[in-house]
């Protein structure tokens, strides 16, 4: 107890705090709390429910997500249309087609360890047996199935929004990728096809207009537009990329803001032999990471600075002692790998979390095959819109 | 009690040491308390900052705070201090280009700025410890109106985690707010966000 040395009326003031100060406070609580907190005043649900305050809390709340501890991780089964069954040669024992994994589930884990935290159910009915995580950006996931009917969520405050029909007709090999726009505090989804004219289509939906339009592309020479297989197309500064196609041609990738293309050579990787496999791109860390295969052998390169070429790095080279048969770099700066099984033991692959610098491995997660894997956070996004479904 | 200097010495008084060329200001509360403290303390509120920028020549007369108790001074003065010690545990940057400060960041930095951070956790957790939530109310508005940010920002984080888990009814009385939804709105608000209001501490 601190000594009574002032007069007692100045003790026992009321200390009302100025809102500025009020809303200081309420943009670092929890999202639960901030939701409840809408019931304490009209006014206080006003302040809540505006993009300002969305982003500022989003600030407070993501400070260091590269920071040991910090980040979260969503992680998704996809079915992929194939089953995987088995067959023995011998009659007595005949091994069971393996079942599809749920889709319908989500998994929150630690960044760093995948430690399973939550699990969350997808609340809307995606048709196809095929789900795809287009994207997660400030705690909102892109989901979207093979009829490309496309969803935006945010677990976080329950809320989803459908997005309406795309405006490109005669969908082909179609390419989606999700951005968050900081010019305009926005969000995008990127929709590429490829008609049977070969030349792309590219549509981009807008979620402060709620609409799709085309957008043309400026970069006419050796367009292609291709995603690995279960990564996300990475948002690097504010330019969602897309792999090459074809062995030593550029990263493709768009500037969601300016809404222009460019192309980005990769790395040079000349000097090896055989030729690299080129496995994938990643974000890493905020900056874009280029993965290549030679053997067993994974190097990855990081564009150090944005845009310059000659700012590729080769940062890591990590060694497998067997055949690493899937790779996905996580933006935290972690190797996702999935090891083959002997298909006497098990099927389907065993998934293992490799440190980049440490090359630590933590073996045996638990994790579905295939699986979707994305950075997460919580957040406030799309609690500003109206039109949109809670649950 | 008399009006007038009021010639108390402070909870801590900061004897200045024989020979130290440490300047201080000094500082008189709304309840007449004197105040003399270290420049470079003094400095870290932004009223002060600017009132000593702007009249250079009033060093040697008492700052008035007319809105600021002793006792509410007493301890942000021990928060800055010791907010001052912390950041001088880690050596200022010296290279401007940020990609070579990468490299070149000796072992000796991170670990004194990880030990830097260590500290700080340590201090903030126990420097609120003992207070009550209108004592640390008063302390929010003691340092907006000094203008010191980072306590600031430290008491607005303390806050928001004392009031987290609790319910609308609390947050009310906490920062004297009148409801003002009818009985109607509030329960379809709790109906629509029956997750947001569950496992909330009781009052």
């Amino acid at each position: 107890m601190s000594q009574m040395r002032e007069p007692l009326i100045l003790r026992r003031k009321n200390n009302h705090l100025p809102y500025d100060i009020i809303l200081n406070i309420l943009g670092r609580l929890p999202v639960k709390s901030v939701t409840r907190f809408r019931c304490v005043c009209k006014s206080w649900d006003s302040s809540i429910t505006t993009p300002y305050f969305i982003s500022t809390h989003l600030n407070h709340n993501n400070k260091d997500p590269y920071e040991d501890g910090n980040g979260y991780i969503i992680h998704m089964a996809s079915w992929k249309a194939r089953r995987v069954i088995s067959f023995s040669t011998s009659m007595s024992s005949p091994s069971p087609p393996s079942l599809p994994p749920k889709t319908s589930i989500c998994t929150v884990a630690y960044g760093h360890t995948f430690d399973k935290i939550s699990e969350i159910e997808i609340p809307f009915d995606l048709s196809s047996n095929c789900t795809q995580m287009v994207g997660s950006c400030n705690g909102l996931l892109c989901l979207a199935d093979s009829n490309n009917v496309i969803y935006l969520w945010n677990p976080s405050i329950r809320k989803f929004k459908k997005l309406p029909h795309t405006c490109l007709g005669n969908l082909n090999n179609v390419t989606l990728g999700f951005a968050y726009c900081s010019e305009n505090n926005d969000y995008k989804v990127v929709m590429t096809s490829h008609s049977f004219l070969s030349t792309y289509e590219i549509g981009i939906y807008t979620l402060s207009s709620d609409s799709w339009r085309r957008v043309e592309i400026s970069v006419t020479t050796n367009v292609t537009f291709c995603k690995g297989m279960l990564s996300p197309i990475p948002l690097v500064s504010g330019a969602l990329h897309w792999m090459p196609y074809v062995k030593d041609e550029d990263i493709m990738a768009f500037d969601v803001n300016s809404e222009k293309f460019r192309k980005l050579a990769v790395p040079d990787v000349s000097i090896y032999e055989p030729p690299l496999q080129r496995t994938c791109i990643a974000s890493f860390r905020g900056k874009l990471a280029f993965i290549g295969r030679s053997g067993f052998q994974y190097s990855i390169w990081v564009m150090r600075d944005y845009g310059v070429v000659e700012s590729w790095n080769k940062l890591f080279v990590i060694p497998f002692e067997r055949e690493a048969c899937w790779i996905c770099l996580t933006d935290y700066g972690s190797l996702m790998v999935g090891y083959k099984n002997d298909p006497l033991e098990r099927q389907g692959l065993t998934y293992a979390l490799i440190d980049t610098e440490t090359l630590e491995e933590k073996k045996d997660l638990d994790i579905q095959h295939p699986s979707y894997v994305a950075t997460f956070m919580e957040s406030l996004v799309l609690l500003d819109r109206t039109n949109v479904g809670s649950y | 009690m008399a009006n007038g200097e009021n010639q108390n010495p402070n909870p801590n008084p900061i004897e200045a040491t024989p020979g130290a060329a440490a300047r201080t200001i000094t500082l008189k509360t709304a309840d007449g308390e004197i105040f003399e403290v270290e420049e470079a303390v003094a400095m870290e509120f932004g009223t002060v900052k600017s009132f000593f920028e702007d009249d250079a020549v009033s060093a040697t007369k008492p700052m008035p705070l007319p809105n600021v108790s002793g006792s509410a001074l007493s301890r942000v003065i021990t928060y800055c201090r010791r907010s001052l010690e912390i950041r001088s545990m880690i050596p200022p940057a010296t290279s401007e280009d940020a990609t070579a400060a990468e490299a070149v960041q000796g072992e000796g930095d991170l670990e004194a700025e990880k030990a830097a951070k260590q500290e700080r956790k340590e201090f903030e957790a126990e420097f609120l410890k003992d207070e009550s939530n209108e004592d640390v109310k008063e302390l929010i508005l003691a340092a907006n109106y000094l203008n010191i940010k980072e306590l600031l920002d430290f008491l607005c984080r303390s806050v928001a985690l004392r009031i987290q888990n609790k319910s609308v009814e609390y947050a009310r009385k906490f920062f004297g707010i009148e409801g003002d939804y009818t009985p109607e709105e509030e329960a379809q608000i709790r109906q629509e966000y029956a997750w947001a209001f569950e496992g909330v501490d009781e009052d």
